[in-house]
């Protein structure tokens, strides 16, 4: 198994020889694959943990009305019933009620199928308190060996969190315990407004160089925290 | 396509810098096991009566190691002298052989374990040739030199941690001393 604190978040369309020759340098705990089924195994062989996504668990899709058992199912047959390859629930939906009775129905489908699932993939900045109206799920997966998604974008220098919520989850962690994975990581650009963009990256605002500077930040950081994290995003 | 300018595929610095974070920077899994204290007496199986988090340290502060589901048998130890923090008295307690850790002896009335029946054991220690005491003080002989040897591995793993890291910035400085392959230039 690979150790690498830095993974990728990979976008459906690349070249898959080209993802898998960047695992093999990389090494990387974890990655995250969108819709391309067949980099799902090639991952695996170089020791990478995948966390498998399909598109439709965003809040446009609205994933909660469809059945959980038939969501998990779905995306396990598409991956060809591959046991290792992690399934991602919903991504960015947002805390609330209905939502985690549909997570938990989702974790008991993955249990009867024998298999792991990502949870939550809340967005970044998500806070402390937010993340603990959902202790009994996270609780639930964690003692189910499921691991549960954050997002985390910056602007600045990084961990650049210390006043804000960015990382409010690891006090979450401390308190429910579970396997957690930053399911998207990147530099984002700020708003007029001051919030975080999520339409502009790294691209055009800070160099290759920088931007390898502020990785190495979050590599050092995460690994001190046991986290890996995927990369967002890797392909064009 | 806002995702574009976030995309780092086509940056070989960065493939480049990653490659070199992702050999000093490695994910090691967290502890589930709390090596038990030699304070821990008196072991006896039980079962759990209600879900409870199981600690690193006896301490609502402390991480959360696992949550102990009802039903589980569980080994329990007291703790002499008691560990009380939180308005809690704690239990040490070991969960097969992949978890051990500290979880609450009761939340406000509901206890947290039921004591197991005792089964008699297939046969009595007895011996013509020492007294119950002797027998009594072999046996803490025997905790003492049991006791040793959970502080001897704690030690090594702390020795194997050590050199795991030695090794880790070795191959980093051995990355780093690697000469740049240049491509043949074709014209």
């Amino acid at each position: 198994m690979n150790a690498g604190v830095i993974g990728l978040n990979i976008r459906q369309g690349v070249n898959n020889d080209n993802v898998a020759a960047y695992h093999r340098d990389l090494r990387p705990h974890t990655s995250l694959v969108h819709d391309e089924s067949k980099i799902v195994p090639m991952l695996q062989t170089t020791g990478t943990r995948v966390i498998w996504r399909v598109t439709g668990d965003d809040p446009q899709h609205n994933p909660l009305a469809q059945s959980p058992a038939q969501f998990v199912r779905r995306r396990f047959e598409a991956v060809g019933s591959n046991g290792q390859a992690i399934i991602h629930l919903t991504n960015e939906v947002g805390q609330s009620q209905a939502h985690d009775t549909w997570t938990l129905a989702a974790l008991a489908e993955c249990s009867r199928l024998g298999i792991k699932a990502c949870i939550f993939n809340h967005y970044t900045h998500t806070p402390y308190a937010v993340w603990m109206r959902s202790a009994h799920v996270l609780r639930a997966a964690a003692a189910a060996g499921c691991p549960i998604g954050a997002h985390v974008y910056w602007n600045g220098v990084f961990p650049a969190h210390a006043d804000d919520d960015t990382h409010g989850w690891l006090r979450v962690r401390d308190q429910v315990g579970g396997q957690w994975v930053v399911t998207e990581l990147g530099y984002a650009g700020r708003r007029a407004d001051g919030q975080l963009d999520p339409n502009q990256g790294w691209q055009g605002l800070i160099s290759e160089a920088a931007y390898s500077e502020q990785l190495g930040r979050a590599a050092g950081w995460y690994a001190q925290h046991g986290v890996p994290v995927c990369l967002f995003s890797w392909g064009r | 396509m806002m995702w574009l300018t976030f995309d780092v595929s086509e940056s070989a610095p960065i493939r480049e810098a990653l490659v070199r974070f992702n050999i000093a920077y490695r994910i090691r899994e967290r502890p589930n096991v709390v090596v038990r204290p030699t304070n821990a007496v008196n072991p006896r199986k039980a079962k759990a009566l209600a879900a409870r988090n199981m600690r690193a340290e006896a301490t609502t502060a402390a991480a959360v190691v696992v949550v102990v589901q009802p039903d589980s048998e569980v080994t329990l130890y007291d703790l002499n002298p008691p560990a009380q923090a939180n308005g809690y008295t704690w239990l040490f307690v070991e969960l097969g052989t992949q978890y051990a850790g500290y979880v609450v002896e009761a939340l406000g009335d509901a206890k947290s374990f039921e004591a197991l029946p005792v089964e008699p054991p297939p046969e009595a220690v007895y011996s013509v040739w020492l007294t119950d005491d002797e027998i009594r003080q072999s046996a803490q002989l025997h905790t003492i030199v049991a006791q040793a040897e959970a502080e001897r591995m704690a030690a090594s793993q702390k020795i194997k941690e050590a050199h795991l890291q030695l090794a880790a910035i070795l191959t980093n400085a051995l990355e780093r001393a690697r000469p740049t392959v240049l491509n043949t230039i074709t014209s």
